[in-house]
């Protein structure tokens, strides 16, 4: 089971990630973007897109994983609710991001997240867990 | 880590060389803002920029210095054209993140009445708030790429503004050499349904009131004067930007291995600025940082036409015109005199404000003998100040001073510290309305999470770096 904690920074925000499988990790590193995005509990999905990304190591992928999270609500309006990983390795990432559109009958996000940052950033397996920090720019 | 700290005088500390730095640093502040900044991770991060190839003079930090990634907010490098980098994480995602000043021939008192209506107006008319945009403005493709080419301009040639307006923009409102076809098509789709929009968090619309003048004669020339009504927009270059500097990262980081570069955070990936991947990277952020001026030109435009709708005047009895437009996040090439000899610099400003002296001929002819404007928003709840840039700017800090007040509360402190508060009617108790998409941006964005920008600017004053004009008091807030 994968879980998250919100770091403090003095002007964006940063999440530390735990899982038992790179899947995991990914999977709850999603859940805290997403926890940043809105303080509202989650919702029901009602729309899915399947997201393909790719990376030179389990760093770059991350970074890319969470921005096309980002990219995906500007473009489709897909507030991200639930994430599934299908394949991960340390350069590939199949998936499906699960979520409600903002449809202006929903309330919007409550922070706009610009991006995943390479600052600090930190992708580590340690004592059979993994384990990644990041901070977002907002 | 604890870094090294030499003060200098009462507003300059040296962070002396050692280790792999190139240089030192050099931070402009009071000694109680280096206690707080002893506390987070900024002076090292004026450290790590010290360390990048080519930088020329100090790593140098402005008084409203913070913890950023890779640059600190705040953080001013220069780079030499032949041995010097060009680093994304110099610039920000918010590419040419800026803010610009209306100033109009009315009374705020005057006003007084049609406050409220004309704070719904410009929530209404400016897209505000993630996701929003205008129904009856849409742009194709072909016209997005003129926009990155042509920036503040493309607006005005569409009937957005006047050539005046471009005369008061930083760069005319057009950086030269922008590339849309170094812009990615994910970059575009993001940008598309974005230009004309405030955003969140940190961006905003103010009305505001000249509260005082501190120097009568640069005010004068800058059309200010006390109980004057003027208008504050500060927002960037959306998604697009964001989107920019995320692809660009990735190139960098492949370039920075390439060219042997070591980094001491990966957010300061760079490349040569003689390096193809250099060139292309500063054609692509100049695409993005005209697209930033159109922004705030679209935006301007429908400011203008708010206060046409709920006071019933036109242009001629308005007369909002533009003070002017300066940059936040960018970096461009500029001459600058280093131990007595002229040289060519691309000059980074992370969070920081160019400020040429009077004389210098980049700015703008009507500002020619006080200097160019510096446009330093504070909270919502406090003031804003207008300063001009100094000679003391352009010899200490290659024309740049600070830009804003810089967070001392992070966003859980400030909401923890807003719980239970109902924070737009202790403001409306002041004096300001405020008009907000989300109630998160208001707790996030209270007044008690920023330093005092008059402590800022003050040292700023006292430093020699910019010269304080007039003071603006807020009388309404637009927010995301």
């Amino acid at each position: 089971m994968g879980t998250f904690r919100l770091l403090e920074h003095t002007t964006d925000m940063g999440i530390e990630a735990t899982g038992e499988s790179p899947a995991q990790l990914f999977t709850a590193a999603a859940e805290g973007l997403r926890a940043v995005l809105s303080d509202l509990p989650p919702r029901p999905c009602s729309d899915w897109r399947e997201v393909a990304v790719a990376g030179e190591d389990f760093e770059e992928l991350l970074i890319n994983w969470l921005n096309i999270i980002l990219y995906r609500l500007e473009v489709d309006g897909l507030f991200p609710e639930q994430f599934r990983i299908e394949a991960i390795s340390p350069t590939h990432l199949t998936g499906r991001i699960g979520g409600v559109l903002l449809d202006g009958t929903i309330p919007p996000p409550d922070r706009e997240v610009k991006a995943a940052t390479w600052h600090q950033l930190e992708v580590v397996q340690q004592g059979g867990r993994w384990r990644a920090r990041l901070y977002l720019d907002l | 880590m604890s870094v090294k700290l030499q003060r200098i005088d009462d507003c300059r500390w040296r962070i002396p060389r050692e280790g792999a730095m190139r240089t030192d640093g050099l931070v402009f502040a009071s000694e109680t803002m280096i206690h707080a900044l002893q506390q987070e991770q900024a002076l090292d991060q004026v450290r790590n920029v010290a360390t990048l190839p080519g930088i020329v003079g100090p790593s140098l930090a402005m008084p409203d210095i913070h913890w950023g990634y890779g640059f600190p907010i705040g953080g001013v490098a220069a780079f030499d054209p032949e041995d010097g980098v060009v680093s994304p994480g110099g610039v920000g995602y918010d590419i040419n993140c800026g803010v610009r000043l209306l100033r109009s021939a009315l009374d705020a008192k005057e006003i007084a009445p049609h406050l409220a209506r004309l704070a719904d107006a410009l929530f209404r008319n400016v897209p505000s708030g993630v996701g929003s945009h205008r129904k009856d403005f849409k742009l194709m493709v072909a016209e997005e790429r003129r926009v990155l080419e042509q920036g503040a301009r493309w607006a005005v040639t569409h009937g957005y503004g006047s050539a005046a307006d471009l005369d008061h923009i930083e760069e005319g409102g057009t950086i030269a050499g922008a590339d849309p076809e170094l812009v990615s098509d994910r970059a575009l789709e993001r940008g598309r349904a974005q230009l004309g929009t405030l955003g969140s968090g940190n961006h905003f619309l103010e009305i505001q009131r000249v509260e005082k003048i501190f120097d009568e004669t640069a005010a004068a020339a800058l059309g200010l004067f006390v109980g004057q009504l003027t208008v504050s927009i500060h927002t960037g270059s959306r998604g697009l930007g964001y989107q920019v500097c995320d692809d660009w990262l990735r190139t960098m980081l492949r370039a920075s291995r390439n060219y042997g570069i070591e980094l001491p955070d990966k957010q300061l990936c760079c490349a040569p600025l003689t390096s193809p991947e250099g060139k292309d990277y500063l054609a692509a952020m100049a695409a993005a940082a005209n697209f930033a001026f159109a922004n705030r030109q679209l935006i301007t435009a429908w400011v203008r036409q708010s206060f046409e709708q709920v006071l019933g005047k036109g242009e001629g009895e308005l007369r909002l015109s533009v003070v002017y437009d300066v940059c936040h996040n960018i970096a461009k090439w500029e001459e600058h005199t280093v131990a007595g000899r002229q040289r060519r610099l691309c000059v980074h400003r992370k969070g920081a404000t160019r400020a040429f002296p009077p004389g210098h001929p980049l700015t703008p002819a009507a500002y020619r003998t006080v200097g160019q404007p510096v446009l330093i928003p504070g909270d919502m709840g406090r003031y804003s100040f207008v300063l001009v840039g100094t000679p003391g700017a352009m010899a200490e800090t290659f024309g740049s001073t600070c830009h804003g007040a810089g967070r001392v509360l992070s966003r859980h402190a400030a909401k923890r510290l807003a719980r239970g508060r109902n924070i737009e009617a202790e403001l409306q108790a002041t004096g300001i309305l405020v008009r907000a998409a989300g109630r998160a941006t208001v707790a996030e964005e209270i007044p008690e999470a920023y330093k005092d920008v008059a402590e800022v600017v003050d040292i700023v004053a006292r430093a020699g770096i910019g010269r304080i004009v007039a003071r603006l008091r807020p009388l309404a807030v637009v927010k995301g």
